[in-house]
């Protein structure tokens, strides 16, 4: 067998641009992110990234020293869903490296422009199962857009342009690139040119126009017009356009986990988040709908619940997106758009004249009275009283980021903001402990906002090391504790759909979080009942650094309306009256 | 000793590798032209195989076009929406272009390498199904290194009779693929194809 040295880039232009003599990787590398309009990474040192950390001092950038490579990426996706920027972080090889897919897969999934650099062992070593050598390519192939490994510092500015522009552009995503620490320490007299690509990385150009006459032909025939939008929607800046599509139709919009926020929750037209945990009216809005028009979200099962009883009446279903792939996935749209969510709705509200649906108005209203938002009064503290109490504290350019389980859909339900950008969550991925990490990296992006985390006490444990992070750094983030001394949705399924056996979802020991968090140096406070949410509240929002508030809340506080699992969306199950 | 020259026996119609071939739905024939970069092979196959999509053969090599590769891929979609293979690859940055060339007017060619004993070659081409070809590539003593070729179908039904003689042993290729009609499988995507 022949075993012939791999060249990355046989047909690669001859470098050209010169640049300081004897510059060194590690100095591209950290040159470059400043080019690209970084202001702060969030990572750890380690072994094969020290030369990057060596000259880290001498560049304009905030470094946030996380306490674990999971909570940087999460950190980085925090940053980035609050900002629209691109968020960095940095890991080493091995473990420092691996700790991070976690974090690239929640925010690859939700497409969140992230770019996360790790060290790799030195170039000639790689393949011989070094100390702390692991793959990161391939075990982050999943859960990246693209990656690359360097092995000549000359590329660094190239690949790093490349990434950026890759992570950012069309629907965004998470990129890596691996450098070995030689490569790191390697000094250079000139660099590559850009990367030149057979088929270069754009985004999509305009939606077709004639397929949005289509589209347009449809709603305006419509008796019973629904409009369902995602995060596409707060990428591409298109919640004018989507409230004014709406007005003009006179179609109720209901919204994805991730599109909390891209419509006004107190507007008319709004009906809140659709599907499996989605608002009664909503899911009863979606099976009863002529014309469905769904922009900037994918139609996952959390969506549609049962497929074949997902809009069942509609005639034409328009599906818009960015990304071809997600068209005709699960929902076959007949009528599918490839492109950018805002410039298809003004395209569509320019062929729109307005309409008045009276009849279909008055319906959506008896809908709204019929299925209300009801939780119980049973004397126990309520999750939703605690989120109003939270919210009411929040102005219009503060930032909420739930977790994942029941506080999640709670939160979300509960959110009365009129913008994107300012209700966080790991939608695809589901992926507990992402609150208190992502609220910090979103305070890094925007000191001096209110930044809430909002989980359960499964979640908040599983990233909770981060609090230091957030002392250290000034990074002064609020974290809301919603105990239920349980993995709450996990016990709510075996509950209502595996026949009641509770197994393995109680938390036995939970701990004092008040002594936690003092233990941190945060503030800490406990609360039992509900005349004690506001004051404790006023205590930790005007502590001047991080906070930690342990809500004891009723242990069997449920998520209402559900669909039961293989259900369709009309057969949510209400909260029992009380 | 120089090879001698392809036996070639007379073609059956339908059977010379240059008319349409239809697959049933679920195998798919996907030509896919990638730049050449370090482990972007890994990332077309780390792609399917996580997609749901078993790859049945590939064949991979240079293309007419410098830094480009041409991959030849025959997918079994087993119970998934096939149109993935086509719309997960193009997202692939490394990926120049990626054709479903199932329906396509096709040429596919398949090439098997043959250990055969020496004294059995020439009843193994005689044996050779319409439409393949047999040529020795090397003869040394009692064994003979022989390369049949043809349309994969007759090429697999070639190495199914082969497999009746223990003696022999064989390696075929995963078939080649180029799309004869028009706008074939090396023209660009008239959209450009820049979505991801």
């Amino acid at each position: 067998m022949t075993i012939t040295a791999t060249v990355d880039r046989p047909t690669r232009p001859v470098p050209t641009a010169s640049v300081t003599p004897g510059t060194t990787g590690a100095e591209l590398l950290l040159a470059a992110l400043v080019k690209e309009g970084v202001d702060t990474v969030f990572g750890i040192p380690g072994g094969a990234n020290l030369p990057i950390y060596q000259h880290l001092p001498d560049f304009p950038l905030r470094h946030v020293l996380v306490r674990h490579e999971q909570g940087a990426a999460h950190m980085a996706d925090g940053y980035a869903r609050a900002s629209g920027k691109v968020g960095v972080c940095v890991a080493t090889s091995g473990p420092g490296a691996l700790n991070l897919i976690t974090g690239l897969a929640t925010a690859h999934f939700d497409s969140v422009p992230v770019v996360a650099i790790t060290g790799q062992v030195a170039a000639a070593t790689i393949g011989t199962d070094a100390f702390q050598e692991s793959d990161v390519i391939g075990s982050s192939l999943s859960v990246t857009k693209h990656s690359y490994q360097i092995l000549d510092a000359a590329d660094i500015p190239s690949v790093v342009a490349e990434a950026f522009h890759i992570a950012r552009t069309g629907r965004p995503g998470a990129v890596l690139i691996d450098v070995p620490k030689d490569v790191q320490q390697q000094r250079v007299d000139a660099v590559a040119e850009p990367i030149q690509r057979q088929r270069p990385h754009r985004a999509p150009g305009r939606p077709d126009r004639s397929q949005l006459i289509q589209a347009a032909g449809y709603l305006k025939s419509a008796e019973r017009p629904m409009i369902l939008a995602g995060r596409g929607v707060a990428i591409s800046g298109g919640q004018a356009a989507l409230r004014e599509l709406a007005e003009s139709c006179d179609a109720p919009v209901g919204t994805t986990l991730l599109g909390t926020g891209i419509f006004p929750s107190t507007h008319p037209l709004a009906l809140g988040l659709v599907g499996f945990m989605g608002t009664g009216y909503c899911n009863r809005a979606v099976t009863d709908c002529d014309i469905l028009l769904m922009v900037g979200m994918r139609a996952d099962d959390r969506v549609t619940c049962r497929l074949d009883e997902f809009a069942p009446r509609a005639t034409h279903i328009i599906h818009i997106n960015i990304d071809p792939a997600e068209l005709g996935k699960t929902v076959k749209a007949d009528c599918q758009i490839v492109g950018d969510a805002r410039a298809a709705l003004e395209e569509l509200h320019a062929q729109l004249a307005a309409q008045s649906r009276p009849q279909w108005r008055a319906q959506l209203e008896a809908w709204r009275v019929a299925h209300p938002l009801r939780h119980p009064n049973n004397g126990l503290l309520q999750p939703q009283e605690v989120l109003a109490a939270c919210y009411a504290r929040l102005g219009p350019d503060d930032i909420t980021v739930a977790d994942v389980g029941l506080n999640q859909i709670w939160a979300a339900v509960a959110w009365t903001g009129d913008r994107p950008g300012h209700f966080l969550n790991s939608g695809g991925q589901g992926t507990m402990g992402f609150a208190l990490p992502a609220a910090i990296g979103a305070q890094a992006a925007f000191p001096e906002r209110q930044v809430l985390s909002v989980s359960g006490e499964g979640g908040f444990v599983m990233t909770l090391q981060e609090l230091a992070t957030a002392v250290e750094s000034r990074l002064p983030v609020k974290a809301v504790v919603l105990n239920n001394r349980q993995l709450g949705m996990v016990r709510q399924f075996q509950d209502d759909f595996y026949g009641g056996v509770r197994s393995q979802v109680d938390h036995l020991l939970t701990p004092d979080f008040v002594m936690l968090a003092q233990a941190f140096g945060c503030f800490g406070a406990v609360v039992h009942q509900s005349s004690e949410i506001g004051p404790a509240l006023d205590a930790a929002f005007a502590h001047p650094g991080p906070a930690v508030v342990d809500f004891e809340i009723d242990p069997n506080a449920n998520v209402y309306p559900i669909v039961p699992l293989g259900k369709g969306l009309s057969d949510f199950v209400e909260c029992p009256r009380s | 000793m120089s090879p001698p020259a392809i036996a070639s026996p007379p073609l059956a119609p339908g059977a010379d590798g240059l008319t349409t071939t239809r697959h049933p739905g679920r195998i798919r024939l996907i030509s896919v032209r990638v730049e050449d970069r370090r482990g972007v092979l890994q990332r077309v196959t780390n792609l399917l195989g996580r997609r749901g999509f078993g790859i049945e053969t590939c064949a991979v090599g240079p293309s007419a076009e410098p830094g480009v590769v041409a991959i030849s891929l025959r997918i079994d979609a087993g119970t998934q929406a096939h149109d993935q293979i086509v719309k997960q690859l193009t997202k692939l940055i490394d990926v120049v272009s990626v054709e479903d060339i199932t329906s396509s007017a096709t040429v596919e060619w398949s090439t098997a390498l043959v250990d055969l004993r020496s004294d059995e070659v020439d009843q193994a081409f005689a044996r050779l199904p319409d439409g393949v070809g047999g040529q020795v590539v090397r003869q040394a003593g009692a064994r003979t290194i022989t390369a049949i070729s043809g349309p994969p179908g007759p090429v697999e039904e070639a190495l199914t009779e082969l497999r009746r003689r223990p003696s022999s042993d064989w390696i075929c290729s995963g078939p080649l693929a180029l799309n004869t009609g028009p706008g074939g499988a090396s023209a660009p995507d008239p959209r450009g194809r820049s979505e991801r």
